[in-house]
């Protein structure tokens, strides 16, 4: 049985076109997938939060215009961008306030002032969501997402214009680094490529 | 208030080291890699999607995987990723051997075996092909199966014996 299966699954191969595309595929990506270097993270760095600005030409020349210009995230953090001759910093400072709380099996999330019981829109695949227009125009929308047991948040900064800049987020993954399926669900639903190849395939078209 | 600082560093010379890096990764294992995932999903295009997907991923997270377990970390995110092709209901149906034939290379004989064999193992329920196709064509120890399907050991064994007796039976029919 054993010898069987072997002999038949040998005979399967990828297309040999579809290995090139892919091949393709990862040179463009890698083009475009700039290394991030860390630093000055100190005792947080073991923290579970998540802070990443899009590694997209696109972005990065957005940022490019903002030079030293300061976005505020709705926990009171904020993200700063310097160019800086050859390289682009990005100084990100996280705030204190955790979006997410959990009192007796429900879901609240905690805003400024307010706290939302948002249980009954979180699941495995959906979420709440909560946007705040700032003074400057700027945006920051939150998506809470998951069950009171792998509850995660994710929040989204998009400058006056609509350009998305920054993002921050507090997942559960599993043991291969996947999120949940409702974060790439409302990152995908705000226009934000979320790292699935055929969900970002549909914002490019 | 902590601050995290983040450069775009502009090296060349590590981008491309990175990029070989991923380049030989997939050279090596996408043959194994599609194979699983189109014993999984039972598609060719959708398993072709599963892999490019799995080293776009591979490159956005920028995960370093260490050789001795590259290959067992890269079938269970292959696992992952046609579990959740299946879930979102991007696979439609399971196609027959027929369908598969068309793409295999040109210097490839099919016999009417190689049809019993895929057919027969397609139409095991998901839970016992995965067991089976892992421990009979890659040689994995229930052990191994049972880390890349995240589930228990003697799930594996159960499944394992439950799905080769199922085949044997489909087979001699």
């Amino acid at each position: 049985m054993e010898r069987r299966v072997q002999d038949t699954f040998h005979k399967i191969t990828m297309d040999e076109t579809k290995k090139e595309e892919i091949r393709a595929a990862i040179g463009e990506s890698r083009k475009r997938n700039y290394t991030w270097l860390k630093c000055v993270a100190g005792a947080a760095a073991c923290m579970a939060i998540l802070l990443g600005v899009p590694a997209t030409r696109q972005a990065i020349v957005h940022a490019a215009d903002y030079v030293r210009q300061i976005f505020h995230t709705a926990d009171g953090g904020g993200v700063e961008y310097e160019s800086t001759g050859n390289e682009l910093r990005f100084s990100i400072a996280t705030g204190d306030r955790e979006y997410v709380r959990i009192e007796n099996d429900r879901i609240y999330l905690n805003v400024g002032e307010e706290k939302i019981d948002v249980t009954e829109a979180c699941g495995e695949d959906s979420y709440y969501r909560y946007e705040q227009v700032n003074a400057d125009g700027s945006r920051s929308v939150i998506f809470v997402g998951g069950t009171a047991e792998d509850v995660g948040w994710v929040e989204l900064l998009f400058d006056a214009d609509g350009n998305y800049v920054f993002n921050q987020m507090k997942v559960p993954t599993d043991e291969a680094g996947m999120a949940a399926g409702w974060v790439n669900k409302a990152m995908h639903a705000e226009g934000v490529p979320c790292g699935d190849s055929l969900l970002d395939q549909e914002l490019e078209k | 208030m902590n601050r995290y600082i983040y450069e775009i560093s502009k090296d060349k010379e590590e981008r491309e080291v990175k990029n070989e890096r991923i380049l030989n990764l997939f050279d090596t294992y996408a043959d194994d890699l599609y194979r699983f995932a189109v014993s999984y999903t039972g598609s060719k295009q959708e398993a072709e999607d599963i892999v490019q997907d799995l080293f776009l991923k591979l490159i956005s997270k920028n995960i370093i995987l260490g050789k001795s377990y590259e290959k067992a970390y890269l079938m269970k995110m292959t696992a992952n990723l046609c579990k959740d092709y299946l879930k979102a209901g991007r696979v439609t149906q399971t196609a027959s051997y027929d369908a598969l034939e068309d793409y295999l290379g040109a210097d490839v004989t099919v016999t009417g075996e190689d049809r019993l064999v895929y057919d027969s193992l397609m139409e095991l329920e998901e839970a016992f092909r995965e067991p089976i196709y892992l421990h009979y064509y890659e040689g994995y120890t229930y052990r191994e199966i049972a880390g890349i399907l995240q589930i228990s050991e003697s799930a594996v064994a159960m499944r394992i014996s439950r799905g080769k007796e199922a085949l044997r039976k489909r087979m001699e029919v």
